[in-house]
């Protein structure tokens, strides 16, 4: 029995515009025809389109967790705007009727299969490393980890206020060099150095963030040699599991690479909290990040999604999720207090009342632990400066001014948009709130420290109470 | 507690990282901070860990840069540990406005649509009709309030009327405290349109306000006003005091209504004679 509702459709469209395009075909009734196969596990149909032959095109739920969409269409999106709109048919029940599974669908299924089988076979055999070829690499991020050194040594030994055009198209050029010595991590802290620095905003905003850049980058360098010196002394060359330094260096975590070292959960389940996306300009890309509350230890987890500027219309947009996400491997990346995580198949399932039961089950009740924990990370010049976490209150109000939550011991915390990363304000969002979600819920919140006036506050995301979720960004 | 002395050697990094550390042996400002650093540094490791890094700063101008960053980063670090998060006094109860809206909606629904109310571009008008065709806004999101009432101010007359006449009678009533809280009499074109939005919402209810926008208001507030008094068949009498208004245009407008509704008079009148 194939299960289709209208979040799989949003989770599995590239974009919007795909899902627009696909309700219009089935408005127009553009399908020639809809079927379904006897063992009811794939649907397929044909669709009017602009090719002098209709367009065939299919959506397979063999493996419910991974289904498989095929158009004979030349768009370079998939799912297509046909196979969306077979799927939109299916949800509205128009007539599918019987049919046999076409046999070129059975061979794609074959070589599949075969693919499959052959994808399992290498991933069980261990993976062979050419540590040769990786000692060269680390070789090579040292001597990056140096020039970067140099750079940064160099900006602060003239000042700030000495760098001019030249300078900056020097730092664009070196960026480029610590690509190719694989420290894309530098290449990004020199761009958004870069950046800040081309502003001309208010002076002081602008050199309190330098100021952060450049502890980082400084950072960044005595504690990545450390690292990669500790590495090249291991006969594995293994990669920390404790910290996100490799990340923040510039590896980008494999699957296989996180199994390998057994950092994945089986049959976990997530319920998302939160979603937005951001523009980061250092790294020119748009990333949509979420955050997940994980339904057996109650962690929060974030899922960043990146899509770089220049192929940003060829990669899929995420979108905010409503359900319950069920996910046979949840690989977990090194990290802190919202550890990165990433899944590819996934089942959905609707959001129960037990769920939201269980997520209240999970809340922080203790504010002064909570800041505690917080202030511990982002102490770390190489932390995320915005740790989000989830907290219990007896109550949401006002104290002179400003809003706040109250725990049950009367501690509170005050609540105020973050203004980084172009976060969407949601303070205002509070004065829409119903009268139950005033007292005894739980708030997901992203803490914030302003250096301006030395406050850690925090900005409301979602409410959650048992009735269901209130989210107050997106 | 150290903070007062911490923010003021952030400051004074900042202002050599900014000018150069090389400018940093014998800098008199963190000279001049040196000796509370090291009574500090008597009871606290951290404290003395920050003299005698700033010792090392000022006194040689060997590896400035290295010393500065050094000393940099811990001195960030200490602050983040000393962020004030607690607030006293008595706390109130948070007020808020009744409303049956809901979070329903996805980040690509709503951001397109957000974007397209706050801010300015082409095709905006087509953008809200399709999501209002779409039923988009009868799913009553709350996040889409704020950015709706903003869509008031906008300079394209067609869109801030699609507005009016469609989009804000879904929401109903629960924009009104909005509406009536960011009303200014005296104020601009958003407030003549917030005006009239109030009048879709409540029609004859709001009578005593309209009447009072009548005689107070801004120019742009009484021409709107004008209309919303013409619909609901207010007396002659408001008409012939706005016909007295030192301006022009709400002269001009208050006439023509007055003028129409004569000239309806003597058309009935004559239908009635005609038919008798």
């Amino acid at each position: 029995m194939i299960n289709i509702n209208e979040e799989l459709i949003n989770s599995v469209a590239p974009n919007e515009s795909a899902l627009k395009n696909a309700l219009g075909l089935v408005k127009k009734n553009s399908f020639a025809g809809l079927w379904i196969s006897e063992d009811e596990t794939i649907i397929f149909g044909e669709c009017i389109g602009s090719g002098s032959t209709n367009y065939n095109c299919s959506a397979d739920f063999i493996t419910p967790e991974n289904p498989v969409f095929r158009c004979t269409c030349p768009s370079r999106q998939i799912p297509c705007k046909h196979t969306l709109g077979l799927m939109y048919a299916y949800v509205q029940r128009m007539g599918f009727t019987k049919h046999e599974i076409p046999e070129d669908i059975i061979e794609k299924r074959e070589k599949a299969e075969k693919r499959d089988a052959r994808k399992k076979e290498v991933s069980s055999s261990p993976k062979k490393v050419n540590k040769a070829a990786l000692e060269k690499k680390i070789k090579m991020q040292l001597e990056g980890l140096d020039l970067f050194e140099k750079v940064v040594k160099d900006i602060v030994k003239g000042g700030l206020a000495a760098v001019d055009g030249n300078t900056l198209n020097m730092l664009e050029e070196q960026g480029k060099t610590l690509n190719s010595l694989y420290l894309t991590g530098g290449q990004r802290i020199l761009r958004d150095i870069s950046i800040a620095l081309k502003k001309n905003e208010s002076q002081e905003v602008d050199y309190t963030n330098l100021l952060s850049l450049l502890s980082v980058a400084h950072t960044l360098c005595r504690k990545g040699r450390e690292h990669l010196n500790k590495r090249l002394l291991d006969p594995e060359l293994k990669l920390d599991v404790d910290s996100n330094i490799d990340e923040l260096i510039g590896h980008v975590w494999q699957t296989s690479e996180l199994e390998e070292l057994g950092l994945f959960e089986a049959d976990a389940e997530l319920v998302q909290l939160y979603f937005n996306v951001y523009i980061d300009e250092g790294r020119k890309e748009f990333v949509d990040v979420g955050y997940w509350i994980n339904l057996k230890n109650g962690l929060i987890h974030r899922t960043c999604n990146y899509r770089p500027f220049r192929a940003a219309k060829h990669i899929k947009e995420e979108d905010s999720f409503f359900s319950v996400a069920e996910i046979k491997r949840l690989y977990v990346y090194p990290g802190d207090i919202n550890k990165r995580v990433r899944f590819d198949d996934i089942s959905i399932r609707e959001i129960k009342n037990e769920d939201y039961k269980l997520i209240l089950s999970y809340v922080n009740k203790n504010y002064i632990d909570v800041v505690k924990k917080v202030k511990n990370s982002i102490k770390n010049p190489l932390s995320d400066k915005n740790p989000v976490m989830l907290l219990n209150y007896k109550c949401i109000g006002m104290v002179d001014d400003s809003y706040v939550i109250e725990d049950a011991d009367g501690k509170r915390i005050i609540l105020r948009d973050t203004g980084v990363n172009g976060e969407t304000p949601s303070i205002q969002m509070l004065g829409l709130l119903k009268e139950n979600e005033l007292k005894n819920g739980a708030m997901l919140v992203m803490f914030n420290h302003s250096q301006r006036d030395e406050k850690l506050t925090a900005q409301p995301l979602s409410i959650i109470t048992p009735d269901g979720i209130t989210r107050l960004v997106y | 507690m150290g903070i007062p002395v911490l923010n003021e050697l952030y400051d004074e990094l900042k202002r050599l990282t900014v000018a150069g550390s090389s400018l940093a042996c014998d800098d008199f400002g963190l000279k001049k901070l040196m000796p509370r650093l090291k009574k500090l540094g008597e009871a606290s490791p951290v404290f003395l860990k920050l003299y005698t890094k700033t010792e090392e700063l000022v006194s040689t101008s060997e590896n400035s840069e290295d010393n500065l960053l050094e000393l940099l980063t811990l001195t960030s670090a200490i602050l983040y540990t000393q962020g004030e998060w607690e607030i006293n006094g008595d706390i109130k109860e948070l007020e808020v406005i009744p409303n049956d809206g809901t979070t329903a909606l996805g980040y690509r629904k709503l951001s397109g649509i957000i974007e397209t109310l706050t801010r300015r571009g082409q095709g905006r008008y087509n953008i809200i009709c399709e999501a209002y065709k779409e039923g988009v806004f009868h799913k009553k999101d709350k996040r889409l309030i704020y950015p709706i009432l903003n869509g008031l101010e906008d300079s394209y007359f067609e869109l801030t009327d699609f507005i009016i006449q469609n989009i804000i009678p879904v929401y109903g009533k629960m924009l009104l405290p909005m509406l009536k809280d960011s009303l200014k009499i005296v104020g601009n074109n958003g407030d003549a349109k917030r005006l009239k939005a109030i009048h879709v919402l409540c029609g004859k209810e709001e009578m005593e306000l309209y009447k009072l926008a009548a005689s107070e208001g801004s120019v742009n507030v009484k021409l709107s006003v004008i209309e919303i008094l013409k619909d609901e068949k207010a007396p002659d009498e408001i008409f012939q005091e706005l016909a007295k208004d030192k301006r022009k245009e709400i002269r001009e407008a208050a006439e023509a209504v007055l003028e129409s509704r004569k000239t309806g008079i003597l058309d009935k009148l004559f239908k009635v004679f005609k038919s008798q």
